[in-house]
């Protein structure tokens, strides 16, 4: 028995050129963690299901347990690592840090993107709307309700045009 | 203010929010293997012939393990939180593999170790196994027969455990009832279902003879001794460092077979060794589930004189994990916060062929509120009266707090009329029970329900009286190291640990307090064994007021060394020295930092730092004029009202939950965010018992909820934002007041939404609703006159 084929993956992760020779029927989730050492995405389910691998490739809110790696080359890439630093945080982590809207954090990556995708289209959803945006992770720990209040609070920070308080 | 400075509710609040926070599957040491676990797809069989030449010869396998070489290497798996006698069970004996028999479908029968993870599961897959199968016990149902009689002699083999509690004489009270009820209820197998499964990092160092187990874990000190027991080690020679959790909610305590074999299979390939179990394998666990047949007598005003319950347990095969304890718990909480004078329960323990149960967020408390609050809603139904009423009759006066319980826990405190009246209050109950009658239509059935909860935690789950030949049980103290350096950094090192909650940002809050600090000059250091003082880890609801308790001691003796040291530079007495804003205030108005004191302290050659430790044991203060002596037994009660409104749709059988209140009783809130960050969690995961999950098996008993399509838990558009009040009626049994906020929800949230959803069906003509969850099936089911689903 062989592996499987090897496959060229050229990335910009988080703003740097990246690449490597990764299994063709490796996920993207698996290359990022395993060959690019990113820990912003996780594994929580391989299904599609929980969220918590959740990548922007190419501007888009993007399970990467559910494309291949190769699909992905050439593509840009960003995770929690690449969004902003304690000294300047987005607008979104600002406000979940301020909300308690996260408690062991592991399905933060599927939040952060799910809210930043919407606050994109959306500078000030409703309740359900928020709601609606964040269906597709799944998280155990908080409810969800100080998710919802993060994101409220992040569209606020958003509109003022800083995410000091 | 700059973000980075910024006090968050959180601690290290941009770890997590920036991606750099670590969790176990994150770390990997150079030449890491990847061990993979070959399951049994028999529920019950003899393995004939275990094959495992193919897997070795596959690309990248290094090792693989079946069970008559692991006995060669690996001692018997003791039982977690102590022997099974404590509650009247069996013991028997676990091997980390078996050799001969297999007792359920996933149960591991091998192991491997590759050089990556495909090799792994390649390894795995080659192995192949024959097997005789024997007869599988997959329906516990059997045992509701007949139960008074006890179990006939051909299922005596699956009894785990027999517990019976009684006080008065329901025999005499249902003879003389003036109105009597007997109800069916099961409640589903659930599973916790953290977002991160399970996972260990094994490191052997042969060079040192020390093994270092990183661990997603909730008990360190617990794995610690186990692993040292089976692996023939020193105490001294493990080391578990727990890194972040992704969550547990119980599922990550002690006992599972592959962490004793993750280790092992280091040591012989003297390398280290990672297992990150995967979805499917995490939904093999399961808890909760359990079948009571309930008789209840009453009086016209609804007070309720009498109940027994004859309730049936399957706890799935037998572990030595703690899983099973909760069937105790489950039996022991009854009658929950209310006074029966007259309480017979009878509860069997069975193991089946289905995969052991796990620890889960309730502990076994959440199936007796369930029962108890369907009981009082259908009492009230019966005579026609307000459910709200009946409970009030019922429930225990606050002036009969303490309050001895049949099984021997006591409720130590707690004003449970206030509590439900105020919750009825905050939901605007009234004006909610009209609504729901007026409102609606044929198209959509508006209810509303009711539940009160009561939570024993605080750790402590055997009970009873302490008679001749029982052996007593006494509280598991917590412990805490805090010391501040020549900077003027405050490093707190605590024996309890973090699932992902907030308890290091409360213990971080309570040594702060102590020394006048500001909570950034404190670090909290947790889950790593080599450096933290021992501990429960994370049980039963203990870090804050157990764990905290044991901060607080250790800080104060800090500061009054601090005080005593300013006030010898200055000449004045230490009491009218104040810690405050970082700094020691004198009284002539003078000022000397905390960092500046403790340089002087350094330099007067005291060490490098000052530091302090110490321990805290809960108490168990009795009833005035007790006569009895009872065990040791849980601490604190924790105690909440809750009101839930729903809408259902009868087409579709849809139940949507517009809103969800509790008054909650945790004694002294440490920090609001973080109690009510606990609840909200508690909460979603209830309505998701009442609504959603529940673990499947196909006849052959073959897990089929396999993935999160198939086990739903709630997400964000199926909850709304829930409102919550508190109600503190501190514990007189700890040292700051306060109790549990780690548990309450799940029960409460549970029977609420229940009670809501068959208040709207009973006025569409639907029977009571008795089997769990309440999905769109068994809710079309109920409406079309029936109780069970399709």
């Amino acid at each position: 028995m062989t592996g499987p084929e090897q496959v060229a993956v050229r990335l910009v992760l988080n703003g740097e050129r990246v690449s490597a020779l990764v299994d063709s029927d490796a996920t993207l989730v698996d290359a990022l963690r395993e060959d690019f050492d990113v820990t912003g995405v996780r594994i929580g389910c391989r299904n599609g299901d929980c969220g918590t691998c959740t990548a922007l490739v190419d501007d888009r809110c993007v399970k990467t347990c559910l494309v291949l790696a190769g699909r992905a080359s050439g593509s840009e890439v960003r995770t929690l690592e690449g969004l902003g630093t304690e000294e300047s945080p987005s607008a979104i982590q600002q406000a979940f840090m301020e909300c308690y809207s996260f408690q062991c954090g592991f399905c933060l990556p599927g939040m952060v993107f799910a809210a930043e995708e919407l606050l994109d289209r959306t500078p000030d959803p409703t309740d359900a709307q928020i709601r609606d945006a964040l269906s597709g992770n799944l998280c155990r720990c908080t409810g969800y309700q100080n998710f919802v209040r993060g994101v409220h609070r992040a569209a606020e920070i958003r509109r003022d045009g800083t995410s000091q308080t | 203010m700059p973000a980075s400075t910024m006090s968050f509710p959180k601690i290290d609040a941009f770890s997590f929010v920036g991606g750099e926070a670590r969790y176990v599957d994150d770390l990997r040491p150079p030449a890491l293997l990847h061990m993979a676990v070959v399951r049994s797809t028999r529920a019950h069989a003899r393995i004939m012939h275990l094959d495992t030449a193919a897997a070795m010869g596959v690309p990248g396998v290094v090792r693989v393990l079946a069970g008559p070489e692991v006995a060669t290497h690996l001692q018997p798996l003791p039982y977690s939180f102590g022997d099974p006698q404590l509650l009247g069970g069996r013991r028997r004996r676990f091997d980390a593999l078996p050799v001969d028999e297999v007792r359920y479908v996933g149960e591991p029968i091998a192991v491997v170790a590759a050089e990556n993870v495909r090799a792994a599961l390649a390894g795995a897959a080659a192995v192949t196994a024959e097997y005789a199968d024997l007869p599988a016990f997959l329906d516990a149902r059997v045992f509701l027969d007949g139960q008074a009689s006890g179990p006939p002699e051909e299922l005596r083999s699956h009894v785990v455990a027999e517990n019976r509690f009684s006080s008065g004489d329901a025999a005499a009270a249902f003879a003389a009832a003036e109105h009597q009820l007997r109800l069916s209820f099961s409640m589903q197998r659930s599973s916790a279902a953290p977002i991160e499964p399970r996972g260990y990092l094994a490191s052997w160092d042969e060079s040192t003879g020390r093994l270092t187990v990183h661990a997603s874990h909730q008990q360190p000190f617990q794995l610690r001794e186990q692993l040292a027991q089976v692996m023939g080690l020193a105490e001294e020679a493990v080391r578990i460092v727990v890194p972040r959790v992704g969550g547990a909610f119980g599922l990550k305590m002690t006992g599972p077979v592959e962490e004793p074999l993750v280790c092992l299979m280091s040591r012989l390939c003297q390398r280290p060794v990672k297992w990150i179990e995967s979805r499917a394998e995490c939904f093999l666990g399961g808890g909760r589930e359990q079948y009571h047949d309930v008789r209840v007598a009453f009086d016209g005003s609804g007070r309720v004189q009498a109940i027994r319950d004859d309730l049936v347990v399957p706890i799935g095969a037998e572990s030595p994990a703690p899983g099973w304890r909760q069937a105790f718990v489950s039996a022991a909480t009854f009658p929950t916060a209310y006074d029966v004078p007259n309480v017979e329960i009878r509860s069997l323990v069975v193991a089946t062929n289905e995969p052991p149960w796990h620890s889960i967020r309730g502990f076994g408390k959440e199936g007796p509120v369930l029962v108890m609050e369907r009981v009082m809603d259908l009492v009230a139904r019966q005579l026609g009266r307000d459910p709200a009423d009946v409970r009030r009759t019922n429930l225990v006066p606050r002036e009969a707090i303490p309050h001895r319980m049949p099984s021997g826990y006591l409720i130590d405190s707690g004003d449970f009329h206030a509590v439900l009246d105020e919750a009825l209050a905050l939901a605007d109950y009234e004006r909610l029970r009209v609504q729901v009658r007026t409102a609606g239509g044929p198209d959509l059935l508006e209810g509303v329900g009711m539940a009160f909860e009561v939570v024993p935690e605080g750790g402590g789950h055997a009970a009873g009286r302490l008679t001749a030949g029982v052996a007593p049980t006494a509280a598991a103290p917590e412990s805490a190291t805090v010391c501040i350096d020549a900077s003027g950094h405050v490093q707190v090192l605590s024996g309890v640990t973090n699932p992902g909650g907030g308890n290091d940002t409360a213990l971080a809050l309570l040594a702060a307090a102590e020394l006048g600090a500001s909570r950034s000059m404190v670090t909290v250091v947790q889950g790593d064994t080599d450096r933290c003082p021992p501990g429960t880890g994370n049980a039963s609801s203990r870090a804050t007021s157990v764990g905290g308790a044991a901060v607080v001691l250790a800080a104060r003796e800090v500061a009054g060394e601090l005080r005593r040291s300013a006030a010898a530079m200055a000449g004045v007495p230490a009491e009218q020295v104040v810690l405050r804003d970082g700094a020691a205030h004198l009284p002539a108005g003078e000022e000397v930092s905390l960092a500046e004191l403790c340089r002087g302290i350094v330099a007067e050659g005291r060490g490098s730092s000052l530091s302090a430790t110490r321990s805290y044991q809960p108490k168990n203060l009795h009833p005035g004029g007790e006569t009895d002596v009872y065990r040791y037994s849980y601490p604190y009660f924790s105690s909440g009202g809750y009101v839930a409104r729903v809408a259902v749709d009868p087409r579709t059988g849809t139940v949507v939950l517009r809103g969800l209140t509790v008054v909650h009783d945790c004694g002294r809130v440490i920090d609001e965010v973080l109690v009510e960050g606990q609840l909200q969690g508690a909460m979603a995961m209830g309505v998701g018992l009442a609504l959603l999950e529940s673990w499947q098996a196909d006849p052959y008993g073959a897990l089929t909820t396999r993935s999160f399509k198939e086990y739903l838990v709630a997400r964000a558009p199926e909850l709304p934002s829930f409102t919550i009040g508190h109600h503190a009626v501190p514990t007189p049994n700890t040292l700051l007041g306060s109790k549990g906020a780690g548990e309450s929800g799940v029960g409460g949230a549970l029977a609420a939404v229940v009670n809501a959803v068959d208040d709207a069906l009973s006025r569409a003509g639907a029977p009571p609703a008795t089997t769990f969850p309440l999905d769109p099936p068994r809710v079309l089911a109920l409406l079309a006159g029936g109780g069970e689903a399709p």
